[in-house]
């Protein structure tokens, strides 16, 4: 993919002002065959724009003379042969030696003249002296005179409806194979496709001979009924893919060799991650997961210490009626339930009835929470903002600002109710599952003086095949070491935490198991925000970060620029020259 | 040389100054070798204002305008006027023509580029949220090697 940009820039009434930009995605095949093809359009507001002016502000903001002696310019008279005073003027005030073509039709105008000498452009090479047109129209889009100026369709216009004036610059770099041998245009070999591209009145224009179009919009008008909202619906998008996004000013600018020749696409491609499914596994045969209540559990003690516990029977089995026993915990969460029936001990029935389990997982949903830019500048972003999130049975952990800025994050625990072992899943309303920790949420409920964990590995072993590493560490430390184990894993997590951020205080230890059931049940989150100092009138006194390249003619009030290269002052010595070049770059206001 | 004597309001920074001529056109000579940057010319004493208002100045010879540094009273009748060009008002329109990367800028920026004027106090502010739901209740959990 190749992107060719035409980036538009509108700037409106009342100071609001709306960068426009268009982006193409061409196929390859259509770019590798017209390499030398681009593009430009600029539309941009212009106060106090007059005839005479209308060079200045093209070749300010081209940064070159648009119209010079170099290349062959005509003029395009209608069938009368007609040159009107402000075409006079216009060509008075560039100096420029003009000829003219006489009896065109406004198709031939608009379509380029015929035997002109163009030059032949190199791959991706930039038009220079192409030139420039003008269109006046009325309040009622009526068009007053229209005026093509121009070697072939390269197009500048100005637009009046009474209030505003908008000017637009089409510059269109044409495929060496629509002119014949002798550099003269053939208009019968310019290719379908590029029918797109004849500035911005593209109701109608055909976009499916192009694989993807990304249209980026950025628009704010305070006047709905501004000539520019007038024009949107004139964008022909369907079937085009448009998109908005925030970049005015995609990066690299081209892609030319040493650099910069990425792909320039979107750098924003964001495929989300959802939070995963709950494994589906049912509880094997071997074991029953019951959730019992308290009075339950008081009736199976009763038996278990009854004469109806028939040992012989049971010992067919087990050497030990605890034997069978695999855990009795407490959970904040258990897997639905699938109805009752009796506890059995192996094949012993205790004829005590409770709930029980058909899945050995269980899912806890948390909601979101929406993280708000408060200024809407880089003191939302990392590092002025500091946002930790503290979740239940792991404790706080500290969230990148960049990755969950203005979006809703939401929390969804998946618990292994056998284990305890515990992942909660952070997730962002537009990027997915950002972060996961893992955690337990066991608290082991004291049944006799054998390892419990033995029989937690016995069945991780020969069930599951996959031993957690809370049940590893209670088998090699009892109920010491799975606390060890659920804290090494909580404890690992932290340290890559504290790699990743800015240095910052520890809020809590590990909440797992039964320091998690005694802690905070609902997760939350702390966000830190900068209360900024910012000084009054800091755009007048000292301006604000502009980083950009524009006409100083289009800056208002304090501008202090970074580089400049003074063209066109054509009386001053070199000594005024290095003393502007000084004063712009300290500041001056425009 | 035609001088023209005004009164500059405006900062030095500002390129399109806001000035007002006082009195009339006033011609002055030049004595000796003269700086078109820094010139120092001499005019004759004159009744229609007072000079010393003054503080800036467009030289039509020179085609710039100057503003004026000091002021020496030769005798009773001459004054010797020394200027220090103004590049920017002198040369406004081909510095708006021209393009420059701008780092800072009064009307045209944007708020997501750091800025070191922005001044953080010591003390930040909190906003703490909860989740709509949790963890709710206690289970108990007997897992038996049965089927």
């Amino acid at each position: 993919m190749k992107i060719l940009k035409v980036p538009a820039y509108i700037y409106q009434n009342n100071v609001q002002k709306g960068p426009y930009q268009v982006t193409f995605l061409q196929d390859n095949a259509i770019v590798e065959k017209y390499k030398s093809y681009t593009t430009e359009t600029v539309i941009q507001r212009w106060e106090d724009l007059t005839d005479n002016s209308i060079s200045q502000k093209v070749n300010s903001y081209l940064g070159f003379n648009l119209m010079n002696n170099l290349y062959p310019i005509y003029i395009g008279l209608d069938q009368n042969g007609v040159m009107g005073n402000w075409e006079l003027d216009f060509i008075n005030f560039a100096n420029l030696d003009v000829k003219t073509v006489t009896g065109l039709t406004r198709t031939d105008r608009t379509q380029g003249f015929p035997n002109t000498n163009v030059k032949l452009l190199n791959d991706c090479e930039s038009v220079q002296g192409s030139g420039c047109g003008y269109r006046q129209i009325d309040e009622n889009h009526t068009v007053l005179r229209d005026y093509i100026y121009s070697v072939l369709s390269s197009s500048y216009r100005v637009l009046v409806d009474g209030v505003y004036n908008y000017a637009e610059i089409s510059i269109t770099v044409w495929p060496e194979d629509i002119f014949n041998s002798e550099g003269v245009y053939d208009s019968t070999k310019i290719p379908v496709e590029f029918t797109i591209t004849a500035g911005f009145n593209r109701s109608g224009a055909n976009f499916t001979s192009v694989s993807s179009i990304t249209l980026r919009v950025h628009y704010h008008a305070t006047d709905n009924n501004s000539l520019v909202n007038q024009w949107q619906p004139a964008f022909n998008l369907a079937n085009s893919q448009s998109s908005t996004n925030d970049t005015e000013n995609p990066f690299p600018e081209d892609n030319e060799p040493n650099g910069g020749d990425g792909t320039q696409g979107d750098p924003n491609t964001i495929d989300p991650t959802p939070v995963p499914d709950l494994p589906d596994i049912d509880t094997t045969n071997f074991v029953t997961i019951y959730n019992p209540t308290a009075s339950a559990l008081d009736s199976l003690a009763s038996f278990l210490w009854s004469n109806l516990f028939d040992v012989n029977t049971f010992k067919k089995v087990y050497g030990n009626p605890m034997d069978t026993i695999i855990s009795l915990a407490v959970l904040p969460c258990v897997p639905s339930s699938m109805g009752t029936k009796h506890i059995k001990f192996g094949n012993v029935d205790s004829e005590v009835t409770s709930s029980y389990c058909s899945k050995q997982f269980a899912e806890v949903e948390c909601g979101g929470v929406t993280i708000k830019k408060i200024v809407g500048g880089f003191t939302d972003y990392t590092p002025y903002v500091k946002i930790s999130l503290f979740l239940p049975y792991i404790g706080f952990v500290h969230l990148d600002t960049d990755d969950v800025m203005s979006g809703t994050i939401s929390v969804t625990y998946h618990v292994d109710c056998i284990s305890g072992d515990l992942v909660a899943f952070v997730s962002h309303n537009e990027k997915g599952v950002l972060y996961s920790y893992n955690g337990n949420c066991l608290c082991n409920i004291p049944v006799t003086q054998g390892n419990y964990a033995g029989a937690l590995k016995n069945y991780y072993q020969q069930i599951a095949g996959v031993i957690p590493a809370t049940v590893q560490g209670a088998a090699s430390g009892g109920a010491a070491g799975a606390a060890m184990g659920a804290f090494s894993s909580a404890y690992n997590a932290g340290v890559n935490i504290s790699l990743n951020t800015k240095p910052t205080y520890q809020r809590s230890g590990s909440m797992s198991g039964a320091a998690g059931i005694m802690g905070v049940q609902r997760p939350f989150i702390v966000i830190e925000r900068p209360n900024i100092s910012v000084p009054k009138n800091l755009a007048h006194y000292a301006g604000q970060m502009c980083n950009k390249t524009m006409s100083l003619n289009d800056c208002k009030g304090l501008t202090i620029c970074e580089a400049v290269h003074l063209d066109g002052i054509a009386n001053a010595t070199s000594e005024e020259l290095r003393e502007i070049e000084t004063l712009l770059k300290n500041g001056v206001i425009l | 040389m035609k001088l023209k004597f005004y009164h500059n309001s405006s900062d030095p920074i500002v390129v399109s100054k806001s000035i007002s001529q006082i009195g009339n056109d006033v011609n002055g000579t030049l004595r000796g070798p003269c700086s078109v940057r820094e010139p120092v010319i001499v005019i004759e004493k004159f009744t229609g204002f007072n000079v010393a208002n003054c503080n800036y100045m467009y030289c039509d010879e020179f085609d710039r305008y100057y503003y004026i540094t000091d002021i020496v009273a030769l005798n009773n009748d001459l004054y010797e006027i020394h200027g220090k060009v103004d590049v920017l008002k002198t040369f406004a329109s081909g510095i708006r023509s021209n393009s420059a990367i701008v780092s800072r800028q009064q009307k045209e920026y944007s708020l997501y580029l750091p800025d070191n004027f922005y001044k953080s106090y010591a003390n930040p502010n909190f906003e703490i949220k909860r989740f709509p739901k949790g963890f709710s209740g206690h289970y108990y959990i007997l897992t038996v090697a049965s089927s």
